[in-house]
């Protein structure tokens, strides 16, 4: 298993330094759901928050999924907070995943394990996530 | 602690829009161009201080058509032959879903064109002598004086941002800026070399609720002709923001932003084989 997340990281950390800006990687017309996915990873850092999680294949094997994000600057204005997500919770994503078909995503929506729904920012437009006021933001 | 800028109120700005309301006109239907002394009124330049930024699919007039392609996925903007090899490679490689790292994907900085027309929000806080620029992609400062003089065109020590010299042109905020390093590329791939001189135009539009903001890119080591980019800029309470705006919320609140926090971001030196 060790082995798995090693090359999960490894993929992880070339694809990330690549999506900073560009997400040409990612195919946004499609989507792609998964329910009760483990969460192995959960790091919130800028410039992009990044999720790995483990989901049942096809053939009944687990499956990592390396996902990102919009940054913790951005996702904090639209309501998420670093405690919506731990590692080992179950929870629920939709994502628009890699066009090499590869395991691989840019988070859209996520149902947490306390049913709390969050939508990232759209990392092609910067758009589409609808207003949640963080409750540390009232001034 | 900075002095409070001494702003011209919207309401002060309305009125004096009102007396230029031929050269309002102008500006609304056309981009802006060097103002005649004659346009400059001998009120007091506008203050742009607050908070601004360049929404996000409005507002991106010619740096994504310019800067994009045409039907037959060639550049439009007038570049030489190598800068138009290196802008149709990095296209190539984004309509394979293959996108070339640059700098700004390094978490170095993207130059004062990109970081005006960013994703994020930023501050400006003007000063008779000074004008300073505080953006929230990672909490970048470029600070330029505000004087007659133009900064110095001869090869000099260059830098991310480049040295910068602000001045009026009537209501006009011009900002020339050279000595730029060649490794911070615009959107779409298009290059320029250390040899870029870059103005940079503000001026406010829609009642001093926006800025039309233009630059005017003119390098002989890449394009054949000088070209422009344009942009508006927008509070982010009433733009990109605004459906998320609540009675409550009012002003937009920076946070903390530091690219380089995760170490999967961490500047390396690959970056000088980039060009």
């Amino acid at each position: 298993m060790k082995r798995i997340y090693a090359a999960a990281l490894a993929f992880m950390m070339a694809g990330a330094a690549l999506a900073h800006h560009s997400t040409a990687m990612y195919d946004f017309k499609k989507k792609v759901k998964f329910e009760n996915a483990l969460v192995k990873q959960w790091i919130w850092k800028n410039p992009h928050i990044s999720l790995i999680i483990e989901v049942p294949s096809k053939a009944g094997e687990s499956q990592s999924w390396l996902l990102e994000g919009s940054g913790p600057t951005h996702l904090v204005n639209i309501g998420w907070k670093r405690t919506d997500v731990k590692v080992g919770d179950k929870i629920t994503v939709i994502l628009h995943p890699g066009r090499d078909g590869k395991h691989h995503g840019v988070i859209s929506e996520v149902f947490t394990a306390q049913g709390k729904h969050l939508e990232s920012m759209n990392l092609a437009t910067g758009q589409g996530a609808r207003r949640k006021q963080a409750e540390d933001d009232k001034i | 602690m900075l002095p409070t800028p001494a702003r011209q109120t919207p309401r002060a700005f309305r009125h004096s829009v009102i007396r230029s309301a031929a050269v309002l006109v102008m500006c609304a239907v056309q981009p802006f161009h060097q103002s005649s002394a004659a346009d400059a009124s001998a009120a007091a330049p506008p203050d742009f201080s607050g908070v601004w930024i360049s929404p996000t699919g409005e507002g991106m007039l010619t740096m994504t058509e310019t800067g994009g392609a045409t039907a037959d996925g060639q550049p439009v903007v007038p570049l030489l032959p190598w800068a138009r090899e290196y802008a149709l490679k990095h296209r190539a490689a984004e309509a394979k879903g293959e996108p070339v790292t640059n700098n700004n994907g390094r978490c170095l900085p993207p130059g004062f064109v990109r970081q005006i027309k960013g994703a994020m929000p930023f501050l400006i806080l003007q000063e008779p002598a000074r004008i300073t620029f505080l953006f929230e992609e990672n909490m970048r400062v470029i600070i330029v004086p505000i004087g007659t003089a133009r900064p110095v065109t001869a090869p000099a020590n260059h830098a991310w941002y480049g040295d910068s010299v602000a001045r009026w042109e009537g209501d006009t905020l011009v900002i020339d800026t050279v000595n730029t390093y060649e490794k911070t590329p615009f959107s779409g791939g298009i290059p320029h070399t250390k040899d870029l001189k870059l103005t940079q135009r503000f001026k406010y539009i829609e009642e001093g609720k926006a800025i039309l903001y233009e630059a005017t890119l003119e390098d002989p080591g890449a394009y054949q002709r000088p070209w422009v980019a344009r942009s508006i800029l927008r509070d982010p309470n009433t733009s990109l923001f605004q459906a998320q705006q609540t009675p409550e919320r009012k002003k937009y609140k920076f946070r903390e932003h530091v690219c380089a926090e995760d170490a999967f971001y961490t500047v390396d030196s690959s970056w000088e084989s980039e060009k």
